[in-house]
C-alpha cells in the first residue's frame, strides 16, 4: 500500500515541475522575441512588454485600493467589532472570496465599464476598471491573512500600550501594526500573486488594446488576458509566443510567492 | 499621617452576570505601598484594573462606584489622561517588539516628546528602575533580548517615564526568579518614597517585605485592611 | 478610528449584498424550469442551459473523481508513511507551489498535453484532467489537516491490537478524518465550479449536449463569459450568473457547516 501512496505523492509533486517544463518547452522558440515592445502577431512581432505594463498597472492599482481596505477590514475585525459581529462578517468575506472571477468580470462589464465611460470619459474599458474589479477580488485574501497576523499578537501589547496612555488608534499605529509587519507583508504579497494570475475578470473589463497604458482610463491588455484571448486560434510562432508569455508569468508569480514565504519567516 | 492619594468608594465590577467586585471602598495613601492579597479569583486584579480603567478596554464589563484621585472623580478625566497619572505594570513582562530605548520612551513619545529631551527621560527612567548600568551600552538592542527580570524592570521604567503619581503592579514578580524578584522589590522600596504603589501579590512574604498597608480581599469584597504586620499575622493561609 | 473602520466594513459587506441583490434583481425572472431544463437556441440568446448544466456536472465530477484519490493518497503518504525529512519537505513545497500557479497556466498545460499531444481534443476529458490538477493542492492540504487532527492515541491503540499500518489507517484513522476530507472535497467542488480560463482552453465552448468523455462541453462559467462578452442576452447572462453564484455559495456553506460539525466532539 505504501508504494501506491508514494506514487501518488511523487506524481503530485511532479505536477508543478511538469507544468513548468511543458510551458517553457512549448514557448522556447519564442522566448527571445517575447521581450520586445510591440505585439502584432500578423507582422511577426511578439513583444509582450505592453502587456507586462498592463498587468503591472492593473495590479498596482488594485493593491493601492485593496491593501488599505483589506488591512482596514482586518483591523475592524480585531479592534472594533464585538465577537458576534466578527462571526457574522467573516463568512461574508469568505463568500466574497468564493464568487467566481467570471461573475466579477460580468458585473464589471455591465455596471462598472459604462459608469466609468459616463462619469470619467474614455471607452470605459480601462486599466481603472481592471484595478477596481481586481481590488474587490483580492481584498478578502488580504483581510483574512492580515487578521490572522494581528490576532497572533499577544494581547498584552495592546494592553501595555493603552496602560501607557495611548489612544486605541495610537496603540494600533505605534505598536500593533509594526509588530504584525511580517504577517501583513505576507498578506500583501499573497494578494499580489493572486492579482497577477487573475485572468477572466480583468479580461472582461480592460478592453483589448495591446499597448502600454498612459492613463488609468486607457484600455490595456494583461499578460493573462493576452493568452486567454488568442490561444483559441494561434498557431506556430504565435502559439509559441503565448506559451512564452505563460512562462514569463509563471516565473513572476513564483518569484512573488517565494518572496511571500521569505517575508513570513 | 500621609495623604490619601487614591481612593475607591463602593466600587463594583460586573462581568456579564457575575459580580466580580461587590462594593469595595479602600483608601490608598501617597508615598506608601498598599498590598492587595487574597485567594485566586477573589477580585484583587479586577480591583486593580478598575483603578486605571483598563476594563474599558475589554468591553462587556460594567463598573459602578467612584474612583477618586487626589479627591477628584477619576471618571471626569479622559482614560489616556488618567493612565498617564496612574501607571501599570503587568504580571508577565510585555516589552514591545522594539528597542530598549523605544520601549522606555514610548509613553512620552505619544505626546510628542522627541530627540534629546526624550533621550534624557529614557535615561532617567532606566536609572530609576535600576536597569541603567545593565543596558546603557545597548539602548538600541531589541528589548526581547533581555532576561525576564530585566524585561520587567524595563516595563517598570517604561511606566515611570510618564512620571506617574501612582504605580499599579499586578503580581509583577510572579514570572521572575528569586534574584530578579529581589531586584524588583528593592525598586519598590525606593519608589515608595516618592509615589503611591498598589501591588497585587500572592506571596504573603512579599507583602510583609514591601507593604505598609495590606488589604485582604475575599470573594469580591474587602475582608480586612490595616497595617501590614497586623493583617498578615492574622492570616491563616 | 472606529468610525472609519466601521464605515469600511459596511461598504465591503454592502458590496456583497449589492452584488447578490443585483444578480437576483436582473436574473431571477429568467431562472425558470424551462431555463434550467431546456435546450439553448440561437447560440444561447434564447432557450435554456441544460447542456451547460450537464457539462458542468460531468466536468466537475470527473475532476473530483481524479483529484480526490490522488490528493488523498498524497496526503496519506505525507502524513502517515513518510519519515519527516528533506523528501517530505520537498514534496510539500512542490504541492504548495502548485497552488500558486495561475489558472491560465493550467489551461496552457492542459491544452498542450491533453488536447494536443494526447489527442483528446477539446473535451470533457481534457477539462477534467486539467481541473483535477488545479484542485489537487486544496484536497491535499485539507486531507493532511484532517489526518493531523486525529490523535496519536488512536493509531497507537490500533497498533497495540496488532493492526498493520494500513489496517490502522483504513479502519480507524480515516473514519476519524472523514469529515475533514469531505470538507476538502466540498471546498474543491466550489473552486471547480467557478473556474473559467483553464476550462475554456481545454474543454472548449461547444453548446451541444455532451455524449462521451471526448465530447466538448461548455460549463456555466464559460457560458456566462460568452453570453457576456458577445452581448447575446443580458437577462440570460444574469440568470446564469445567479445560478452559478447560488451553487458556489451553497457549496461553501455546506463546507462551513461540515467544518463546524467536524469540530464538535
Amino acid at each position: 500500500m505504501q508504494s501506491v501512496l508514494q506514487a501518488c505523492a511523487l506524481a503530485a509533486g511532479a505536477a508543478v515541475l511538469l507544468i513548468a517544463a511543458f510551458v517553457v518547452a512549448e514557448g522556447r522558440p519564442a522566448l527571445g522575441a517575447v521581450f520586445g515592445p510591440v505585439w502584432d502577431p500578423e507582422a511577426g512581432a511578439f513583444g509582450v512588454l505592453p502587456m507586462l505594463a498592463g498587468s503591472l498597472a492593473v495590479t498596482a492599482g488594485a493593491l493601492a485600493l485593496a491593501v488599505p481596505a483589506g488591512i482596514g477590514m482586518a483591523l475592524f475585525l480585531t479592534e472594533v467589532a464585538p465577537p458576534a459581529l466578527g462571526t457574522a462578517v467573516r463568512p461574508l468575506l469568505q463568500a466574497l472570496a468564493g464568487v467566481p472571477s467570471v461573475v466579477y468580470g460580468f458585473v464589471g462589464l455591465t455596471l462598472l465599464v459604462p459608469a466609468i465611460r459616463r462619469g470619467l470619459g474614455g471607452p470605459g474599458f480601462s486599466a481603472l476598471a481592471g484595478a477596481l474589479v481586481l481590488a474587490v477580488m483580492v481584498l478578502p485574501t488580504i483581510a483574512a491573512v492580515g487578521e490572522d497576523a494581528l490576532r497572533a499578537l499577544p494581547p498584552t501589547f495592546r494592553e501595555g500600550a493603552l496602560a501607557l496612555g495611548a489612544t486605541p488608534w495610537q496603540a494600533v499605529r505605534r505598536v500593533l501594526l509594526p509588530a504584525a509587519r511580517s504577517g501583513l507583508v505576507t498578506a500583501v504579497v499573497l494578494g499580489l500573486g493572486r492579482a497577477l494570475g487573475e485572468t477572466m475578470a480583468v479580461l472582461m473589463v480592460t478592453g483589448n488594446v495591446a499597448a502600454a497604458p498612459r492613463s488609468p482610463l486607457d484600455p490595456v491588455r494583461t499578460l493573462t488576458g493576452n493568452i486567454a484571448m488568442e490561444m483559441g486560434y494561434a498557431v506556430g510562432q504565435h502559439r509559441a509566443a503565448l506559451f512564452a508569455t505563460g512562462a514569463l508569468l509563471l516565473a513572476l508569480v513564483m518569484l512573488v510567492n517565494a518572496a511571500a514565504r521569505r517575508a513570513s519567516r | 499621617m500621609t495623604d490619601i492619594k487614591l481612593q475607591t468608594v463602593d466600587l463594583r465590577v460586573c462581568y456579564g452576570r457575575t459580580e466580580a467586585l461587590k462594593g469595595v471602598s479602600l483608601a490608598m495613601p501617597d508615598r506608601a505601598v498598599t498590598a492587595l492579597i487574597g485567594p485566586s479569583g477573589c477580585g484583587k486584579s479586577t480591583f486593580l484594573r478598575a483603578l486605571n480603567r483598563m476594563h474599558d478596554v475589554a468591553g462587556g464589563t460594567r463598573v459602578s462606584g467612584r474612583v477618586l484621585l487626589d479627591g477628584q472623580d477619576a471618571a471626569r478625566l479622559a482614560p489616556e489622561e488618567l493612565r498617564c497619572r496612574v501607571g501599570m505594570v503587568f504580571q508577565r513582562p510585555n516589552p514591545f517588539p522594539m528597542s530598549i530605548a523605544e520601549n522606555a520612551g514610548f509613553g512620552p513619545s505619544l505626546f510628542g516628546v522627541r530627540g534629546r529631551e526624550l533621550a534624557r527621560i529614557v535615561a532617567e527612567s532606566l536609572k530609576r528602575a535600576a536597569l541603567w548600568p545593565e543596558v546603557k551600552g545597548r539602548l538600541h538592542a531589541d528589548a526581547r533580548s533581555l532576561s525576564g527580570g530585566q524585561q520587567q524592570r524595563l516595563c517598570i521604567a517604561r511606566a515611570l517615564a510618564l512620571q506617574p503619581e501612582v504605580l499599579l503592579m499586578d503580581e509583577p514578580c510572579s514570572a521572575l526568579d528569586p534574584a530578579a524578584t529581589e531586584a524588583v522589590e528593592e525598586l519598590i522600596a525606593q519608589l515608595r518614597r516618592e509615589i503611591a504603589v498598589v501591588i497585587v501579590t500572592h506571596s504573603m512574604a512579599q507583602a510583609r517585605r514591601v507593604a505598609g498597608q495590606v488589604a485582604r480581599f475575599q470573594a469580591g469584597r474587602l475582608a480586612e485592611v490595616g497595617p501590614a504586620d497586623i493583617v498578615l499575622d492574622r492570616c491563616q493561609f | 478610528m472606529k468610525a472609519i473602520l466601521s464605515a469600511l466594513a459596511v461598504t465591503v459587506t454592502g458590496l456583497l449584498a449589492g452584488l447578490l441583490g443585483l444578480l437576483v434583481r436582473k436574473g431571477a425572472a429568467f431562472v425558470t424550469v424551462d431555463f434550467l431544463l431546456g435546450l439553448p437556441a440561437r447560440a444561447g440568446q434564447s432557450g435554456g442551459i441544460l447542456p451547460v448544466l450537464v457539462s458542468t456536472g460531468l466536468l466537475v465530477g470527473g475532476a473530483l473523481l481524479l483529484a480526490l484519490p490522488l490528493g488523498a493518497g498524497t496526503a496519506l503518504y505525507l502524513q502517515e508513511y513518510a519519515r519527516p525529512g528533506r523528501l517530505v519537505e520537498g514534496l510539500r513545497a512542490l504541492t504548495e507551489a502548485l497552488a500558486g500557479v495561475p489558472s491560465i497556466i493550467f489551461g496552457l498545460f492542459g491544452f498542450s498535453l491533453f488536447v494536443i499531444r494526447l489527442g483528446w481534443g477539446w473535451s470533457l476529458a481534457s477539462g477534467s484532467a486539467t481541473l483535477a490538477l488545479m484542485l489537487l493542492p486544496t484536497v491535499i492540504r485539507t486531507t493532511e489537516e484532517a489526518l493531523a487532527a486525529v490523535p496519536r492515541e488512536l493509531r497507537e491503540g490500533a497498533a497495540a491490537l496488532g493492526a498493520t499500518r494500513w489496517e490502522a489507517i483504513r479502519r480507524v484513522v480515516l473514519k476519524s478524518a472523514a469529515s475533514g476530507v469531505l470538507t476538502g472535497a466540498v471546498l474543491a467542488l466550489g473552486r471547480a465550479l467557478g473556474e473559467t480560463a483553464a476550462v475554456l482552453l481545454t474543454a472548449g465552448s461547444d453548446l451541444g449536449m455532451p455524449t462521451s468523455p471526448l465530447s466538448p462541453g461548455r460549463t456555466m462559467a464559460v457560458h456566462l463569459y460568452i453570453l457576456a462578452t458577445e452581448g447575446l442576452s443580458e437577462g440570460r447572462a444574469y440568470a446564469t450568473a445567479l445560478v452559478l453564484v447560488a451553487a458556489v455559495l451553497a457549496v461553501n456553506l455546506a463546507a462551513n457547516l461540515l467544518m463546524a460539525r467536524g469540530q464538535r466532539p
